[in-house]
């Protein structure tokens, strides 16, 4: 008996938790004609979005000045993951096949300015960030210093919902870095990967505006995604005081790529000046 | 107090309903108890004796088609040849401290995981297979290195566990009941990593993609970064030969030969730079027993 009991309350709490941080739409959100939605988690204290990849995606948008709007809700796509899109009845995952799609769909000429070899290295570079650094940035966040969350999320989310987001997205974070590789590295192993991650990109994108030269590229909206995390909403992070102290030319970059496509940056975070943009269109 | 004795009774009353249940629970619980402390202390990893400043290269047995069925260890051993650095294969199927192949030890250190062994020996042996390269030239390397690794892995992985459905190669030298336990572990890896989630389709562009970025890096070029092979090169040619050599299904079989004729041509140039005795490190097929 006493055993039910227990495992009642147990099971109720997961599942609670579960269904504060995992929403699946009761109802479809309409969604005009000709305009993206971008599906994400919801802004964040000092960046536009929590996570790097709606922060890449909503630049994309912003660079090739497509018409979209957002949807703050947290909704999970088909592949349990957010950010995804929808556009004219069509649902994308994932942040770069939801950009590959729309480079199809709108007949965008993408990154005419790279030649072959530029456009590899662009790839490369992109995938350093998103398949690499990306996963020592959970380590340091999630397992490193899950304080640092506390900290992020102070403004953002209600104490219930920070205590779940911790440890249940800390859960399945600590089960992905295992499942990749990154979690069977000691905390110094990581950190150096992570380093050196960094360290490239100061290394290749050198005196340049941009990583590729002089105009931005598709690959600028991943980079600008994951280090403004790393520059402006990872507090108290190794990574943080690392590019603040030995890499200026990323602080630089990020401020550059901020002050080009998000003049409203201000109103986009979760600030003193925040106005809430759930649902409204941006059109250029 | 009642209410322990009360728990007591119901346990003691489940156990002598249930003796062959409770007694397997007991056994499989003792046995693996023992296992853990028997395989706990650094000694268990199975490092063996080796010659001083020779690195021991612990891996899988040599292979149906290539030297080994991981890219990870045709990687770190082309980096062994080309930096001439003296080494002895231990292939007892040893896992690294990370549950992985392959790993080496050096004078009694053991390193696991292919890269950081590599940066390893370059600290201890001031090997630089890099030389020659600027410091951005490093960075794209470098760039280069993690998308090979970390993500075409990946869409190999998928193809050569997932979608193949008999895993060939693995079949000839692994039986089919821990192909089949293996394929389940993998299928977490992969969703977990993220590329699990994606479809065929998908992931074969994915894959695609990357090799048309290593294509074009390459150019007309002798090796990725020029005139002479560079760290880089050992992690491509470790996932190229591992595409090339031994892929059987329908979608990556021929792929790097019949698309990317550039990329194969450079696959056989650093097998025959760093791999003159190719066919003695491999069963051909699982029909002989590899020489080295």
């Amino acid at each position: 008996m006493f055993s039910l009991i227990v495992g009642f309350f147990l099971v109720a709490t997961l599942v609670l938790s579960a269904a504060l941080l995992y929403k699946k739409s009761k109802k479809r959100l309409s969604v005009p004609d000709g305009v993206v939605c971008l599906y994400q988690v919801g802004r964040g204290p000092w960046a536009p979005s929590l996570s790097p990849f709606p922060l890449k995606m909503e630049t994309f948008l912003r660079m090739h000045k497509i018409p979209y709007m957002n949807d703050h809700s947290g909704v999970m796509s088909s592949k349990g993951k957010t950010p995804w899109l929808e556009y004219n009845g069509q649902q994308v995952a994932d942040s770069q096949l939801g950009m590959d799609f729309l480079v199809r769909e709108l007949g965008l000429e993408l990154d005419l300015h790279l030649s072959p070899e530029e456009a590899a290295v662009a790839r490369a570079f992109r995938e350093l960030a998103e398949e690499n650094l990306y996963w020592t940035m959970c380590y340091e966040s999630f397992v490193k210093n899950p304080h640092s969350l506390d900290i992020l999320l102070k403004d953002v989310f209600p104490p219930l919902k920070i205590f779940a987001f911790k440890n249940i997205i800390g859960f399945f974070v600590k089960r992905q870095l295992w499942g990749q590789g990154m979690g069977r590295h000691s905390d110094n192993e990581i950190w150096t990967i992570g380093r050196n991650d960094l360290t490239a990109i100061s290394n290749y994108l050198g005196e340049k505006e941009f990583i590729m030269g002089n105009n931005p590229s598709q690959v600028d909206c991943s980079l600008f995604g994951m280090l403004s995390m790393v520059v402006w909403q990872m507090r108290g992070s190794r990574h943080e005081q690392f590019v603040h102290d030995h890499l200026p030319n990323l602080v630089k970059y990020c401020e550059r790529v901020r002050d080009r496509f998000w003049p409203d940056w201000e109103k986009r975070c979760k600030g003193p000046e925040f106005v809430d943009d759930n649902h409204k269109i941006y059109s250029h | 107090m009642q209410f322990v004795e009360q728990v007591t009774e119901t346990v003691t009353t489940w156990v002598s309903n249930h003796p062959y249940v409770t007694t397997g629970v007991v056994a499989m619980t003792a046995a693996h108890i023992l296992h853990r402390v028997a395989i706990r202390g650094k000694d268990n990893l199975g490092i063996i004796e080796a010659p001083p400043n020779t690195v021991v290269l612990y891996q899988l047995p040599r292979a149906p088609y290539t030297p080994s069925l991981t890219p990870f260890a045709v990687k770190l051993e082309t980096y062994l040849r080309l930096a001439n650095i003296p080494y002895q294969n231990d292939m007892n199927m040893k896992k690294s401290s990370k549950g992985k192949y392959p790993w080496i030890s050096y004078n009694g250190e053991a390193v696991a995981d292919s890269q950081l062994a590599m940066e390893f020996l370059n600290a201890k042996l001031r090997v630089d297979l890099n030389r020659g390269l600027t410091e951005a030239q490093r960075a794209q390397a470098h760039a280069f290195r993690v998308m090979v690794d970390e993500h075409m892995y990946w869409c190999v992985v998928y193809f050569r566990w997932i979608y193949e459905k008999y895993a060939h190669c693995l079949s000839l030298v692994i039986p089919r009941y821990i192909v089949y336990i293996m394929k389940r572990k993998l299928n977490k890896q992969l969703y977990a990593q993220g590329m699990g989630r994606h479809s065929t389709e998908e992931i074969t562009q994915m894959l695609v993609q990357d090799l048309q970025a290593l294509s074009a890096q390459l150019g007309d070029k002798k090796f990725l970064m020029g005139d002479n092979p560079t760290e880089v090169d050992c992690s491509a040619f470790g996932m190229l030969s591992v595409l090339v050599f031994s892929s059987h299904d329908d979608i990556t079989g021929t792929m790097v030969k019949d698309q990317f004729p550039s990329l194969y041509q450079y696959t056989m140039r650093m097998k025959e730079a760093a791999w003159p005795d190719w066919d003695e490190c491999n069963t051909k097929g699982a029909t002989v027993k590899a020489t080295k």
